[in-house]
């Protein structure tokens, strides 16, 4: 059996085969070392946090609530999600979002840049994937700078709240 | 269509589809009372809304299933036929509203087969077929002709005039706009005082005045802002009319509906949420007020009845009557109602007046209506109303002339939007904000004898002015534990009521009150009691909304009791243990003083008659020698012809103590700030903002009759405890026999009553009222009406000894009645009816008073 690697060279498309190829925009961020990948119409602006109120009893990846030009947005974060260590750093970067309606600041390391991915540039999610990682990714893209998860924005969303001990 | 059934269905549609999931889950879990009630009322409120906006299928197939869900609510159960047919209940709704959403009217045909099935399945039979079921629905219509042709006369008389003279012209704005400007206002605000903050630092005089200008108009802008908010309640009178004519009609009551106050403004969000406690109102009144015209003939009461709603503001608050002119509530079925259910003990109700027993009505499920109607009277309704009230700050209370009507007061904050709120401090100096209106004071514990916390078995308590509190720790509730010891020094208690619970807080500081614009909590923070939302406070700080009634539920307050009588605020404080002293001089030296109980006899006895013998002195006193003690040491007994003496009994055997003056009788709350020097005295307390000097009269009593002293002392009382509670027996076991007394504990009234058979004897009787099988008051009746057993004096033990239940406590042979985390009170009790026993203490004080005004 043959497999048909197709180089990461192809992503870098000329503008009229752009057209003719489904493309995926894609707004980029980084968050330990590695880049994931939002929809970008999904994204709203992108600002410093420098004040942020915890909420006690909050599900874990909430990491509190943030004044937003005078609107109370609640602030995600991508690494506690994500189960990776939280930087211990007092100014961090959000990516606000909307989900049904309701703001949203997602925290991450860097915000990246708004690239285009092809279909065809789509692969599968790799098997031995962790099973909860897994979970919060729509998909994998090979792209010329490495390969990129697509995070599953519901999936993220969706938090379990802290088991009470009451 | 017309707005009121489109807010209908937007309404029921997103109801609907929840109840049919909720009452899957109930057939899992049939268990879950709650579960069932969230249905029944759903349900209810469909048929309710049905009524009056003219939907008569919908209604009846909603009459049909709310018949069955009430069924299980009481207790029937749940069984696979029930749930089939209430989930095609669940879906015909569905089908008739999808249908109402596109024509705007109901579809053709009726569900005549399926409410003879669900009535069927009720009663236990078995389903019947469709064709059988057809004879009833045919039956309806022709009723329903009838009902029409009753008498009837609807008006609808505004007091004020309907439409304003001028006509103003008016642009639908969306809400999401205001919103959107009332966020911008506040951020406005904001920036506002950032800039007068910079400003004033700098000193700059050029920015001065126009920042200033700036100031204003913001204020100004706020304002505006608000108001446009603000809707005339007359929105919300709108929809009355017609419902009354509804009512009026399906009861044959002629009904006249007078409307005042329309123009009253108050917040939109505030205008939907009581839209439905009134409705259920001026159901209730249409149908259990109003008598029929035949009645209020008889009565000579004009025929059409009267429903008046009138709005007003008071004092920041809106106030809505809705009086009706019928035959008023009846105290005597709602007495009889709240016995039945065991709302409270019997005794208890049996004491209370008027006002107290109508408050049942609110009572979950209470209902007097002797025939269940379409209209109402399935005791949903006043409960709902009074939650939903009481959910948005606001309360219900009512008053009734028995025959000439009943007037219920609906009182509203003006706005949720804006608040005050109480900003405390937390762990790490995160602030939290408290709604102001439920906070009472706040009490700092870092003076020396000022208010503390205590510990019971891990349960910490307050102690302020002899009240006992609840209190919780911040740090705990949030679970975050309690922080550092060093940071607890500057702790405060805020001390908050919430419905007839008073409660504590105990936070790491207090800040400020400010005003605050509530919004809700994002939904990805999950469901959090805790909090009732979020705001940004004038610095531009994100801090959460604490939801008073979550604490008070985490302090175990709201389980006590569901639903309890609205008891005053004063009934709370448990008086001050306060002791009767008598007040004396003796010579030279401060004012001396002792407790009256000590003291059997005043005498004033010649000096002539006082003998010197065996280093002391001794008078002859009802035919026996009496021992005499000088209270003073200079007290000059051959410049007197006759001296006062305070005659104290040890043991049986008189002795007496030389005064010179009796001064005064007081009741103090006796607290010795400096103790004594020398044995005769306990020590120096004020009484009236003097020193005076506390004597030990037991040091007389042992200098003067050492053998009669001894033998009092050995004396100990016997007590029997009573409580179904360990932990009650267990606290306050040791609490009585620390205090002297022999403590013989038992958990139940029957137990007590083996005991007294068995022939313990015991001096005095402790029992808790309120426990399982037989209850105090019934006990204390027992052992009092049993002439074999010579029943001692009997205290009653209740969680907290109002007024009610002293008067309960009383009515049923009781000496008194004490609070369970009173222990003072206990004990007080305790001594004064074990020395009410030996010493009738009424007789000496009636005795002083005498000589003193002599």
């Amino acid at each position: 059996m043959t497999i048909s690697a197709t180089p990461s060279a192809r992503t870098i498309l000329a503008p009229t085969m752009r057209q003719a190829v489904a493309m995926t925009r894609i707004f980029t961020v980084k968050v330990a070392d590695e880049t994931f990948g939002i929809p970008v119409a999904s994204v709203h602006t992108v600002f410093m946090i420098d004040r942020l109120s915890p909420v006690p009893l909050a599900p874990e990846a909430v990491m509190g609530l943030v004044n937003l030009r005078g609107r109370i947005v609640t602030a995600l974060s991508l690494r506690r999600r994500l189960g990776i260590a939280e930087l211990n750093v007092s100014t961090r970067v959000a990516i606000v979002m909307e989900n049904g309606g309701e703001m949203l600041a997602l925290v991450v390391d860097e915000a990246g840049d708004v690239i285009d991915l092809a279909a065809y540039d789509q692969i599968e999610l790799p098997r031995h994937m962790t099973a909860s990682r897994a979970r919060l990714t729509k998909a994998v893209f090979r792209h010329a700078r490495g390969l990129l998860s697509i995070l599953d924005m519901d999936a993220i969303y969706t938090l379990v709240p802290p088991q009470t001990h009451s | 269509m017309d707005d009121l059934l489109k807010e209908f269905l937007t309404e029921t549609s997103d109801h609907i589809e929840a109840a049919g999931s909720q009452i899957v889950l109930f057939e899992r879990d049939p268990s879950n009372a709650q579960l069932i009630s969230g249905i029944f009322r759903l349900v209810h409120t469909i048929k309710g809304t049905c009524g009056f906006l003219g939907l008569p299928r919908l209604s009846k197939l909603a009459h049909a299933a709310e018949a069955m869900i009430s069924h299980l609510r009481d207790g029937a159960r749940p069984e696979s036929s029930h749930v089939n047919l209430i989930l095609a209940a669940i879906d015909q709704v569905k089908f008739i509203i999808s249908e109402l959403e596109r024509t705007g009217s109901e579809p053709e045909g009726d569900d005549g087969a399926l409410i003879a099935q669900l009535t069927a399945v009720r009663k236990g039979e078995p389903a019947v077929q469709a064709s059988e079921a057809v004879a009833p629905s045919v039956v309806m219509p022709t009723l329903q002709a009838a009902e029409i042709d009753a008498p009837m006369a609807v008006t609808d008389v505004p007091v004020t005039s309907p439409e304003p003279a001028a006509r103003h012209e008016t642009v639908r704005v969306s809400v999401e706009t205001l919103e959107r400007m009332m966020m911008l206002v506040s951020e406005l605000v904001l920036t506002r005082n950032q800039l007068l903050d910079i400003v004033r630092r700098r000193d700059d005089e050029t920015l001065n005045q126009p920042l200033l200008h700036l100031s204003s108009l913001t204020s100004d802008l706020q304002d505006s802002v608000m108001r446009s908010r603000m809707q005339p309640v007359g929105r919300l009178f709108a929809g009355l009319p017609r419902l009354v004519r509804e009512l009026a009609t399906q009861l044959g009551k002629p009904i006249q509906l007078l409307t005042a106050g329309a123009e009253t403004e108050v917040d939109r969000q505030i205008i939907e949420l009581i839209r439905d406690p009134l409705t259920h109102l001026i159901r209730n009144c249409a149908d259990h007020g109003i008598e029929t015209p035949a009645e209020r003939a008889a009565m000579r009461k004009t025929e059409t009845g009267t429903i008046r709603v009138s709005a007003s503001h008071e004092a920041g608050q809106i106030v809505i009557e809705v009086y009706d002119d019928g035959h008023g509530l009846d105290v005597v079925r709602i007495r009889a109602k709240a016995m039945a259910m065991r709302l409270a003990p019997e005794t208890e109700i049996g004491c209370m007046n008027d006002e107290e027993i109508c408050r049942f009505i609110f009572a979950p499920g209470f209902s007097t209506a002797r025939s269940v109607t379409s209209v109402s009277g399935r005791g949903v309704g006043m409960d709902v109303v009074r939650e939903n009230l009481e959910a948005l700050g606001g309360s219900v209370a009512l008053s009734t002339t028995a025959g000439q009507g009943t007037s219920f007061f609906l009182k509203i904050p003006l706005t949720l939007a804006i608040a005050p709120a109480l900003i405390i401090e937390g762990a790490k100096g995160q602030r939290f904000a408290l709604p102001q209106h439920c906070v009472i004071e706040v009490v700092g514990l870092d003076e020396a004898g000022g208010p503390a916390i205590e510990s019971v078995q891990g349960a910490s308590l307050l102690r302020l002015r002899n009240a006992v509190i609840p209190v919780i720790d911040l740090g705990d509730l949030l679970a975050q534990g309690q922080g550092d010891a060093g940071s607890m020094a500057q702790d405060r208690v805020v001390v908050m009521r919430l419905r007839d619970f008073t409660f504590g807080l105990r936070v790491r500081g207090v800040d400020d009150v400010q005003e605050v614009v509530v919004k809700p909590l994002g939904s990805m923070l999950g469901p959090l009691p805790l909090f009732s939302g979020n705001t940004i406070l004038g610095d531009g700080a994100v801090v959460l909304i604490l939801n008073p009634g979550e604490i008070s539920q985490r302090l175990g307050l709201e389980r006590l009791s569901d639903f309890r009588v609205h008891t005053r605020a004063e009934e709370f404080v448990i008086p001050a243990t306060r002791t009767r002293m008598i007040l004396f001089s003796a010579g030279e030296g401060p004012v001396k003083c002792l407790p009256l109980s000590v003291i059997s006899r005043v005498e004033h006895i010649a000096t002539s008659s006082i003998k010197k013998g065996d280093g002391c002195l001794i008078v002859p006193f009802q035919g026996r020698l009496m021992p005499l003690l000088m209270a003073g040491e200079d007290i000059d007994l051959t410049q007197l012809s006759l001296c006062p003496v305070l005659v104290m009994a040890v043991g049986g055997e008189p002795m007496g103590l030389i005064i010179s003056v009796i001064l005064d009788i007081v009741d103090v709350e006796l607290e010795i700030e400096i103790a004594g020097h020398n044995d005769k005295v306990l020590g120096m307390a004020q009484i009236g903002g003097t020193a005076v000097e506390v004597l030990d009269g037991a040091w007389f009593m042992n200098s003067a009759r050492p053998q009669a002293f001894a033998r009092g002392q050995v004396k100990r009382f016997h007590v029997l405890l009573i409580d179904d509670k360990t932990f009650f027996l267990d606290m306050l076991g040791p609490v009585l026999s620390v205090a002297g007394y022999d403590v013989t504990t038992t958990d139940s009234a029957a137990q007590a009553i083996m005991l007294m058979e068995r022939g313990a004897k015991f001096e005095a009787i402790i029992t808790d009222t309120d426990m399982p099988v037989m209850d105090g008051y019934t006990l204390a009746r027992t052992l009092i009406a049993d002439p074999r057993w010579q029943c001692p004096p009997i205290l009653a033990l209740a969680s907290y000894a109002g007024p009610v239940i002293q008067q309960a406590a009383k009515a049923s042979g009781m000496v008194t009645a004490v609070g369970k985390f009173d222990r003072r009170a206990l004990l007080k009790g305790l001594s004064d009816v074990l020395d009410q026993a030996t010493i009738a203490k009424q007789t000496i004080e009636t005795d002083l008073i005498a000589r003193m005004q002599t």
